[in-house]
């Protein structure tokens, strides 16, 4: 009966850190997605399905293939074809013939949610299991800042590689740590562990660039490429609002204090699209024009190839642009995007930007 | 050594059809360029190149700095020894700005790739390559030259004769070789079906890179494609305006390349000698050598690069284990 879920960048690890939480000692962690993860999930989904559910049904393979028999996935009811998914996944893997229990965690149905969720916990308690989603939703907080810093510090390194490194040991730190008062040291441990570890040069006047767009494509370094790390390696401070929180953290979403960034660009968006759409569309405009208001030099806008909400809002967005005198890059991307093009795309981007504030300082 | 007051630039553009070459001195003036075609080896091409320069100018001058651009640009960059490696739209940009400090619009289209650079002020503010299809592109054209046995030179003169041209569908090569085969089938001549060609060619540039972009005058098309006169005259027909074409429009990437390399060299305060290997580079030996990575299923195709059996550069891997480069 050995737990699993599809891989989806750092978000793994707060599945991992929530699976550790609920007494599971059998779970099977996916691998990043490789090359063979594309061709696996190509071969067997329709060819204009979007990428990422390509990419989703070829992880899901690769863990059905380790022996994994119950499988996480969340269901949505989305405006686009992610309400599918689920279901999908369903009719494919049975046709390929695997035995397994396709677990949804119906979002959009709290006490459908936790029904399931505590299916999975075994013998723990109502309230141990929502204790365990609660650790698993903190986690995600600590490691979403340690992504942040991560992107923050790779743009000024000294020592080309040193910020990943001290991520990927915050990230497992984040994982491993229990108990509600370590966990709570744990934003002030990681700062620590940044500022102790990566030298940085401290002259640097680096650009900063928001990246937004469809989720998957935004928080799957498989398929975009790296190109937080990218960027980073041409000396840009990059930062993404699109991470799980906004689902997951319910801390924050019953905080009626607390201003959420999505919030607040679907509201700037309505004069450009009024409705939902499903994907990011909205947030993806709005951001826009938040990133312009503080101050950022430009935003990529991310998107998978036959993505429909992202191509509406990336024919919006020159609009948006213009009027407010913002650079914004739209890149697509498949799973066989090459890699030079989008180099030449990021590197043509950051010396617009550069020029345009040097320009703009004269 | 000589000491010259004259400091002379290097700028080397290698995409997938053509290799250039171009040397400006200090005051961005073109002295002399190469026009060669890649023919799918890079590294013969670049040396080839070199050795042709090196014909035309004389050993005895001396490269104070050395840019490399082009798709090829990295490759290119470590086979030469460039002080700097660009990215193709700073370069043709910066090109284009040299000869016409008024350009707003800059179009350029190569072998396989399609750029549209709008510039406001002498600042690059938008740009736009085509993304998942390289209909429209140089390639294109030049593979249904030699279909139709016409020597792509004669291509667009060819156009030009025409009076009526046929519609062809220019959404995807596929479709627009289809639509060819067909009006060729039913009779029309040449000459209007190469016109057709050319002009959906120009109207699936601009649907496609030229969309939602505020193309302003004065405009300037650049890059092998601009050799065709038919696709000018397309242009002119669609956007309604005149199209300026520079006079070197098909080494403009490697006049760029030479101008970032002045620029490199000129903003350090201390002079620094070029890391440009010397006009030796075609008698040098260049190795490339491949293998499979079987440490993770990515399966990283690495490259090795060898100068003298000296191993000079190396990459590939998605991690990074096997990267020795700077």
């Amino acid at each position: 009966m050995s737990l699993s879920f599809p891989y989806l960048g750092t978000f793994s690890y707060v599945v991992e850190a929530i699976a550790k939480g609920m007494n599971r000692k059998d779970i099977i962690l996916p691998h990043e997605p490789t090359y063979k993860t594309k061709q696996l999930g190509s071969r067997h989904a329709s060819e204009f399905v979007c990428t990422p559910f390509k990419m989703l049904l070829g992880s899901l393979i690769e863990v059905l293939d380790r022996g994994a028999y119950q499988i996480i996935f969340t269901l949505f009811v989305d405006f686009c074809r992610l309400g599918y998914y689920s279901p999908l996944f369903k009719l494919i893997l049975d046709d390929l013939g695997y035995d397994f229990e396709l677990i949804d965690l119906d979002w959009q149905n709290k006490p459908e949610f936790f029904r399931n969720f505590k299916k999975l916990t075994g013998d723990l308690s109502a309230w141990q299991a929502f204790q365990a989603f609660r650790v698993g939703w903190i986690k995600n907080r600590y490691i979403d800042y340690t992504e942040e810093l991560q992107f923050s510090y790779g743009a000024i390194e000294v020592n080309k590689g040193s910020t990943r490194r001290v991520a990927k040991k915050a990230f497992r730190l984040i994982v491993e740590t229990e108990r509600m008062s370590n966990i709570r040291k744990l934003p002030d441990v990681v700062k620590k562990m940044f500022e102790n570890e990566v030298e940085i040069d401290k002259k640097a006047n680096p650009l900063k660039i928001g990246v937004v767009g469809e989720l998957y494509a935004v928080v799957e370094p498989a398929i975009n490429l790296h190109i937080m790390k990218r960027l980073n390696d041409l000396g840009v401070i990059t930062y993404t609002p699109i991470t799980f929180t906004r689902w997951i953290d319910l801390g924050k979403r019953l905080n009626f204090f607390k201003k959420h960034h999505h919030k607040e660009a679907v509201k700037r968006a309505k004069p450009y699209l009024e409705y939902r759409l499903g994907g990011k569309a909205q947030e993806s405009i709005g951001s826009a024009i938040l990133y312009k208001e503080e101050g950022w030099d430009g935003m990529i806008h991310l998107y998978p190839f036959t993505c429909m909400p992202e191509i509406i809002s990336r024919s919006i967005l020159p609009q948006v642009s213009k009027e407010y005198d913002f650079p914004i890059l739209s890149l697509v991307l498949d799973e066989h995007t090459g890699e030079a093009g989008l180099q030449t795309r990021l590197e043509a981007y950051v010396d617009l930007l550069d020029r345009k504030r040097r320009g703009d300082f004269k | 050594m000589t000491q010259s007051v004259e400091r002379y630039y290097l700028g080397v553009d290698v995409g997938s059809i053509s290799t250039n070459l171009a040397v400006i001195d200090q005051s961005k003036e073109l002295i002399d360029s190469v026009y060669l075609r890649t023919e799918g080896r890079p590294v013969n091409s670049v040396q080839k190149g070199i050795k042709l320069m090196r014909d035309k100018i004389g050993e005895d001058l001396d490269i104070s700095g050395a840019g490399s651009t082009g798709s090829a640009r990295k490759l290119t960059g470590v086979i030469v020894g460039a002080d700097i490696v660009k990215n193709e739209i700073t370069a043709h940009a910066l090109a284009s700005l040299h000869y016409n400090p008024d350009i707003q619009t800059v179009m350029e289209i190569g072998g396989q790739d399609s750029k549209i650079i709008i510039i406001r002020n002498s600042i690059v503010v938008d740009f736009a390559m085509n993304t998942v299809c390289a209909a429209g592109t140089g390639s294109f054209l030049d593979m249904q030259a030699s279909r139709l046995d016409i020597p792509i030179e004669n291509f667009g003169r060819l156009a030009l004769k025409s009076e009526n041209a046929v519609s062809i569908a220019g959404r995807c090569t596929v479709f627009a070789e289809s639509d060819m085969i067909h009006k060729q089938q039913l009779g029309h001549p040449t000459e209007d079906i190469i016109k057709g060609l050319c002009e959906a060619l120009a109207r699936n540039y601009l649907n496609n890179v030229g969309k939602g972009k505020d193309i302003k005058p004065p405009i300037m098309f650049q890059g092998g494609v601009a050799a065709n006169a038919g696709m000018r005259e397309a242009f002119e027909k669609y956007l309604e305006k005149e199209i300026l074409i520079p006079e070197y429009y098909d080494v403009m990437g490697a006049i760029g390349a030479a101008i970032l390399a002045q620029e490199d060299k000129e903003r350090k305060k201390k002079h620094t000698d070029s890391k440009f290997f010397g006009w030796d580079i075609p008698d040098m030996k260049f190795n490339t050598t491949g293998f499979e990575c079987d440490g993770c299923p990515n399966i990283c195709e690495i490259v090795e690069i060898r100068k003298n059996e000296e191993l000079i550069a190396r990459w590939g891997s998605r991690c990074g284990k096997w990267d020795v480069a700077d």
